[in-house]
């Protein structure tokens, strides 16, 4: 045995002497969660909010909540208004977990007196209910993890008055795909920009229909959704559509489409549970622009997954663009939105196989949507008169 | 599981050998009329040659009918935001020599999103499983307004909990206290027992923190629509689902929960609520009392949070609940508001306070604490906009 060990032994003896380890933690004021709190305000009602990464996490609570699927938020409400308000968690995540729910699940291993710390710990750090006229509140609400980028809100209510707040924050320690792609220097805008709408139309008929592999010999899927808006509304409209994006450093990332010469410049995903199927989304930037908007090129398609069967794409590749639609109508980011015809049609009896030795079908039709970066009720969303999807 | 091993013959029934749409239910607004059914589990592998159930995939029908002068859109992700697509569905049951016929048959068996002027269409759609009530919304967009109906369509097979008692029957008429002056509706409403009881009567459990004030029917679409489950009662088949699902490693949505008593009886109503997985829920249980308040049923009720499972020496195994029983009560009134189904609400006293450092204790030997308030709901079979919500300025939770 090296001697390295021994005192690792003779710690570990000492804390089963104990019964478990004690609890602990460092103090808020000493992370910088706070300082870079991002504001809103109405009237006279200001939030504040940050999203603590996994390692500040771990410093603030003293356990890895990351690792059990937990996020933190820290929130801070700022009533300057004459009535009592009330925050309402399930706002910020209808499945939010308790303060104690979450210290009983990380209770494993702490000594008597440090689970009970822990218990005053969550409780003392939880966000407030109630915020009384005047005064100001701050603490954590325990949500869901989600990886990239946070999107909540936060409601709060009085009597007399409703204010709502809707943040979107990156999460530290998270590098998109395509965090390392500079877009700005990609084309050369001057070459690229379309003015009126009929030219636009035409230089869409004339994109590629579909992917290829990497040598460009053999066709993939169809491109067969279109978006188009500035692109930090392109992200934002995914992201608050629940769409997630795929880290730098995803192992488990799909496979590379080429399109231009370059594999996808993003990949997103959609679906939380894995075993359900998710909706799969890559994205190449095009080489045009509708006056000062980004066009993005978009395949878009269905995973097969559940637990009894090999998980494989959906042949019906028109369902996931069909799907796009509604998801993004639904996500209230839809301004406007058109079908295109092309030439590659692929019958249900008679299907495709892409490179990739995946089936597919389709009506050969794209959907183009128009991004909005401010909310669009359902019935404000319009449909632009170019061609009508076909009806079986 | 055995059955996809075997079953080499892919044999749908014809939708008009199957009686399910016998059950459907119609809702017509402005041109626009939406007939809706769910089959049964039976009747699914009836009409689909496969047990979709088991798998957890449940269809639905849906019927259309466009009477409007405009092309119509129906959104599938209204019904079920994670719905199956119909070659999904198919393709839950490996079967290598019927797949590509099945595919092909769940494909053309889909409902059509898009419904011409004066047509009609029909399919179904392939949803997560919900096995006593299947609630869902169908939304319709057209050029210039939109429509949106919502169906509450109970599934025939489950053996429910709440089916079993006889509401009406309950108190004779002259046991019903009426109350209309909202003062002594209150003092009423604080003299109801503290807590549950064991079924001696005995012992003093979890508090009773929940005020119900509505019809059945009333109880019925707001906690479905809120996403509650109902509990199947404690039958042969019941114990052996849920012993089915604990050696499969699952847990089984409508497994019936364990009595708990008030007024010398067990809960009249038992619900859950899963929370993002089905190991995470929430329970509540409701007891109807002989009060009438405004002419309406008073219920009074409990509800905990189960945030694991732990071993007891009274049942061997029970769910750790979330001591902070408040934060517990005031999500529910957050569930029930942003699900559209509330009408009002206001606190009462009645439950002595118990301070988090002086916690009490429930049946099976759970601290709890608590501010001693009981928040006093008012459900809403029709939806309610939580901008809507009244707000009765009785008891002030502190905090």
């Amino acid at each position: 045995m090296s001697a390295l060990r021994w005192p690792a032994i003779l710690l570990l003896g000492s804390l089963a002497a104990c019964g478990g380890r004690p609890y602990v933690y460092e103090p808020l004021e000493t992370l910088d969660l706070v300082a870079r709190a991002e504001s809103q305000a109405a009237g006279k009602v200001r939030v504040s909010a940050s999203v603590p990464g996994a390692a500040e996490t771990e410093a603030i609570f003293g356990v890895p909540l990351y690792k059990k699927g937990i996020q933190p938020v820290w929130l801070q409400v700022e009533n300057g208004s004459g009535n009592r308000l009330r925050y309402a968690p399930v706002g910020t995540d209808r499945f939010y977990f308790s303060p104690l729910e979450v210290a009983w699940k990380h209770r494993g291993g702490f000594s008597k007196s440090g689970k009970r710390q822990m218990e005053q710990h969550f409780h003392e750090l939880a966000m407030d209910r109630y915020i009384p006229a005047g005064e100001t509140r701050s603490g954590f609400v325990f949500t869901h993890a989600r990886p990239g980028v946070k999107d909540f809100n936060v409601d709060l209510f009085s009597p007399e008055e409703f204010h709502y707040f809707t943040f979107l924050m990156r999460v530290p320690g998270f590098v998109p795909d395509y965090g390392n792609i500079d877009f700005a220097a990609m084309y050369a805008p001057e070459e690229l920009t379309i003015h009126d709408e009929a030219a636009f139309r035409a230089a869409l008929k004339d994109l590629p229909c579909c992917s290829s592999n990497a040598a460009g010999d053999a066709e993939g899927n169809p491109i067969n959704v279109i978006l188009i808006g500035a692109g930090r509304d392109l992200l934002y409209t995914l992201l608050r559509a629940n769409w997630l994006e795929t880290s730098a450093d995803d192992a488990s990332r799909a496979d590379d489409d080429y399109l231009y010469g370059r594999p996808q410049d993003a990949t997103f995903r959609y679906g939380s549970s894995i075993n359900d199927g998710h909706y799969e989304l890559k994205l190449w930037l095009a080489p045009l622009r509708l006056e000062d908007q980004s066009v993005a090129l978009g395949q878009v398609k269905y995973v097969i997954d559940h637990r009894w069967i090999i998980a494989r794409p959906d042949p019906d590749v028109d369902n996931a663009r069909n799907f796009m639609l509604q998801n993004l109508w639904y996500s209230q980011s839809l301004l406007k939105f058109a079908w295109l015809s092309g030439d590659e049609v692929v019958p249900v009896e008679n299907w495709w196989l892409s490179f990739q030795d995946d089936p597919y079908f389709t009506d050969g039709y794209r959907a183009v949507f128009w991004i909005s970066g401010q909310p669009v009720s359902l019935l404000e969303a319009e449909s632009a008169d170019w061609e009508a999807l076909p009806r079986d | 599981m055995l059955v996809s091993g075997c079953a080499a013959q892919f044999e749908p029934k014809p939708l008009q050998q199957v009686p399910f749409l016998e059950r459907s239910a119609t809702q017509q607004e402005d041109g626009v009329t939406v007939t809706a059914a769910v089959p049964s589990a039976r009747e699914t592998r009836e009409l689909f040659g496969v047990s979709l159930y088991s798998r957890g995939v449940q269809p639905v029908w849906i019927e259309i009918e466009n009477s409007t002068t405009e092309e119509i859109a129906f959104f599938p992700v209204g019904v079920d935001a994670n719905y199956f697509t119909p070659i999904e569905a198919s393709t839950i049951y490996e079967n290598k020599k019927s797949r590509r016929q099945m595919e092909q048959y769940f494909f053309q068996s889909g409902v059509d999103s898009r419904v011409g002027p004066g047509e009609t269409r029909a399919g179904f759609m392939f949803t997560h499983l919900d096995e006593g009530t299947k609630a869902f919304n169908v939304d319709i967009v057209g050029d210039e307004r939109d429509w949106n109906f919502t169906f509450f369509i109970p599934v025939p097979g489950l053996k429910l909990d709440h089916h079993e008692v006889d509401f009406a029957g309950m108190y004779a008429p002259e046991e019903i206290e009426h109350f209309e002056i909202t003062e002594d509706f209150i003092n009423a409403v604080e003299q109801l027992p503290c807590c549950v009881t064991d079924a001696a009567a005995a012992g003093s459990g979890d508090p009773l923190n929940l005020v119900v004030i509505g019809e059945p029917k009333d109880l019925y679409y707001a906690f479905i629509r809120a996403g509650w489950d109902e509990t199947e009662a404690i039958s042969t088949a019941s114990t052996f689902k849920t012993i089915i699902s604990f050696i499969s490693g699952g847990a089984y949505r409508y497994s019936p929960v364990s009595s708990l008593y008030v007024f010398g009886r067990p809960q009249d109503v038992a619900l859950q609520r899963i929370r993002q997985n089905i190991n995470e829920r929430n329970h509540l249980r409701l007891w109807l009392t002989p009060m009438r308040f405004e002419d309406k049923p008073v219920w009074i009720g409990q509800i905990s949070r189960d945030i694991g499972v732990r071993f007891t020496k009274k049942t061997i195994t029970t769910h750790k609940i979330d001591p902070d029983v408040d934060e517990t009560r005031e999500f529910l009134l957050e569930n029930l508001a942003y699900s559209q189904a509330l009408a009002k609400f206001g606190y009462v006293s009645g439950v002595a306070a118990a301070p988090i450092d002086q916690p009490r204790g429930n049946l099976t030997g759970d601290p709890y604490f608590t501010d001693g308030l009981r928040v006093v709901l008012w459900v809403s079979s029709d939806a309610v906009d939580i901008a809507e919500i009244e707000v009765a300025g009785w008891e002030i939770p502190q905090g």
